[in-house]
């Protein structure tokens, strides 16, 4: 009779419930942030599209503007100033490279200003999504990247001001950022909650120690070695959060027990396991569902799946390419100022007749 | 009207809000009625933080029981917010429904309902509001209340002098805030939905202190001096003094007379001196005063 009772109250106590899923699906960072890594490739791909359309029809400008100024050069030059030897535009290919070359200054920049992870974590999230829509072609990462970090200093409540943050950098003025934070915040169609996996990473270590820390369940893990492991799991997100691209593909709680399964395989599978199976021993009592311990173990195969995935693009190669990043810089300056180019091009070809 | 941008018509001021001016608004194209909060943008810093933080919660909290954020607009010199439109503001509405400011039981049912359901939300969502107050809690014509201005939201500390001349009051502060706590937890949102429920009954302020010390005192008056012993830990706090007048705990009944005794011993358990004490909004949505309830557009 008791049992019956409870089986009656409990579904509607469940229901009333919101589940921590349930709250994430809420967020702005799994509604408008959330990817497959297909939807990823076709979205930069089309951002890189854009970026060259605009990059192009700027220098078209230029272009025509430049030829009707000096007819003569342009009339001598045929070939060198024909259009498709001068616009060399920047690839999607080498947009990564340049952007994966970038996001290292922020954590620079940060621990310039010492600031809190937090707002390192948020910015670099602020910049690549920035960069999701927009082309560095049309704004160059530069500047982007300042504006990035002092609106997400702002969004996380550490406080500088404009003057003493502009001060310490070459080349930025105070307006520079001003001007471009309404156009970040557009990027970012105003959502600024930004959910890390610092915080799980931490929830999880906590209820590790209450899962595992039972002589009789296993011997051989004492508080010391989860300690170890939750310092390794942190150093983990640090060399490889920020710089993939798992934040937009995976929730945070999943990347927190990826960098943890990464430093210690057999622990944090003991510690699913507690969570996952739990009822295993349960299962000889009649009244026990037989179907608990089969739901239980997918979610565990899945997880641990899902896991596996996060790990392999963490680690993805990220290398920030100094040289390469030379040869795309000089090029996208030149994207954002055709003009330049084209004067340049047409100074060296005069020098070079009147040398000879 | 000046200053009004391409897509709204901006109609009459509605109010000044911690860091902003909010006007009446209209959409040109669909006609709809808007709330417009502009915030001057500050040459020094951009645009100010407290509204960074109140863009960044408004995107999250999407909930009956909370004003709607639907866009956010650049125009010159000025950010514009643009929300759903209220009618008006709890305040207002105690002045004109009210008998000399109290409500009808059945509606302040219905509003402490409301509230606790916007409250539940945000604390779920890890969000404390910090500044709620019956100006800050709008009201439409069907009824409903949603939680408004998070300006003060899980900001740190609260600003004595805001931007504006307006000085945020510190009726609805919970006694460990005054006593100098800087943990804050969601039990400082549940204290101001106690004070704003006895205000909805009475008509009057539960605590309209003048100062820090002043609004401590008025506490310890209908709540009871707190010590160590009905309140272990509270010499550690920044504000306490040894030498407070000793009051002794009132009956609540006799400052909110026409409540019954189910809503009194919600206000008793909301209004608990320690923060620990209080119920959350959760437990309190619980409560068997909540069982009938009926919705006041029924009313008018």
């Amino acid at each position: 009779m008791a049992g019956t009772n409870n089986d009656k109250i409990e579904p509607t106590l469940k229901k009333k419930m919101i589940s921590n899923d349930d709250l994430y699906r809420h967020s702005s960072q799994y509604n408008f942030w959330s990817f497959t890594e297909e939807q990823l490739v076709n979205l930069r791909k089309q951002t890189n599209l854009k970026g060259q359309k605009i990059a192009k029809d700027k220098f078209q400008q230029e272009y025509t503007n430049s030829k009707l100024s000096n007819p003569e050069i342009f009339d001598k030059f045929q070939q060198e100033l024909k259009e498709e030897n001068l616009l060399n535009l920047i690839s999607y290919e080498e947009e990564l490279t340049f952007l994966d070359f970038y996001i290292q200054n922020i954590t620079t920049s940060c621990n310039f200003f010492k600031m809190p992870t937090q707002v390192r974590l948020t910015a670099s999230s602020f910049f690549k999504k920035f960069y999701l829509n927009n082309s560095v072609m049309e704004y160059h990462p530069k500047n982007i990247l300042y504006t990035c970090i002092f609106l997400a200093a702002k969004s996380e409540n550490y406080f500088i001001s404009i003057e003493s943050f502009v001060k310490p950098l070459s080349k930025i003025d105070s307006e520079h950022i001003l001007d471009l934070e309404y156009i970040v915040l557009q990027s970012l169609k105003f959502t600024l909650m930004v959910h890390h996996p610092i915080r799980p990473l931490y929830g999880i270590f906590l209820d590790s120690q209450a899962e595992l820390l039972h002589p009789q369940i296993n011997q051989d893990i004492n508080i010391d070695k989860l300690g170890d492991l939750y310092n390794h799991a942190r150093e983990w997100l640090n060399k490889y959060y920020m710089i993939s691209d798992v934040a937009f593909l995976f929730t945070p709680p999943q990347i927190a027990l990826a960098s943890m399964y990464d430093i210690d395989q057999k622990i944090t599978e003991n510690y699913l396991k507690r969570k996952f199976l739990k009822n295993e021993k349960l299962t000889t009592i009649k009244e026990e569902p037989e179907s608990t311990e089969d739901v239980g173990r997918t979610q565990l195969t899945t997880l641990i799946e899902t896991i596996q995935k996060c790990i392999s693009v963490a680690k993805q190669s990220h290398v920030a390419d100094r040289e390469a990043s030379k040869e795309i810089d000089r090029k996208c300056f030149y994207a954002l100022n055709p003009k330049n180019l084209i004067d340049k091009r047409i100074k060296k070809l005069t020098n070079n007749k009147e040398s000879t | 009207m000046t200053g009004s941008s391409s897509q709204f018509q901006q109609l009459e001021k509605l109010g000044e809000g911690t860091y902003a001016t909010v006007y009446k608004g209209r959409n040109r194209q669909t006609g709809a009625l808007v709330a417009l909060k502009e915030i001057n943008l500050d040459s020094e810093e951009g645009t100010p933080s407290t509204a960074i933080r109140e863009i960044s919660l408004m995107k999250e909290l999407d909930h009956e029981n909370i004003v709607t954020l639907y866009d956010v607009i650049h125009t010159e010199n000025k950010l514009t917010l643009v929300f759903e439109f209220m009618d008006k503001d709890l305040k207002k509405y105690m002045e004109i429904h009210g008998q000399q400011g109290a409500l009808d039981l059945k509606i302040v049912k219905s509003f402490m309902f409301q509230l606790l359901k916007g409250i539940m939300f945000c604390h779920d969502n890890r969000v404390l509001h910090r500044d709620l107050k019956p100006q800050n809690l709008l009201i439409n014509n069907k009824g409903e209340l949603k939680l408004g201005d998070f300006g003060l939201a899980r900001a740190f500390g609260i600003p004595f002098n805001t931007f504006s001349n307006e000085v945020v009051t510190l009726w609805y502060r919970a006694p460990d805030v005054l006593l100098g706590s800087r943990a804050y937890t969601t039990s400082i949102d549940i204290w101001s939905a106690g004070c704003i429920f006895a205000e909805m009954c009475t008509g009057k302020p539960l605590f309209p202190g003048t100062a820090n010390e002043d609004q401590l005192i008025k506490i310890f008056r209908l709540m009871g001096t707190p010590n160590e012993r009905t309140w272990p830990g509270i010499s550690q706090y920044t504000n306490y003094k040894n030498n407070w007048q000793i009051f002794v705990p009132q009956d609540l009944r006799l400052i909110v007379p026409n409540l019954d005794a189910m809503g009194l011993n919600l206000l008793q358990s909301l209004l608990q001196i320690r923060p620990e004490a209080r119920i959350t909004a959760r437990q309190a949505l619980q409560h068997p005063w909540f069982h009938e309830i009926t919705y006041p557009q029924q009313y008018y």
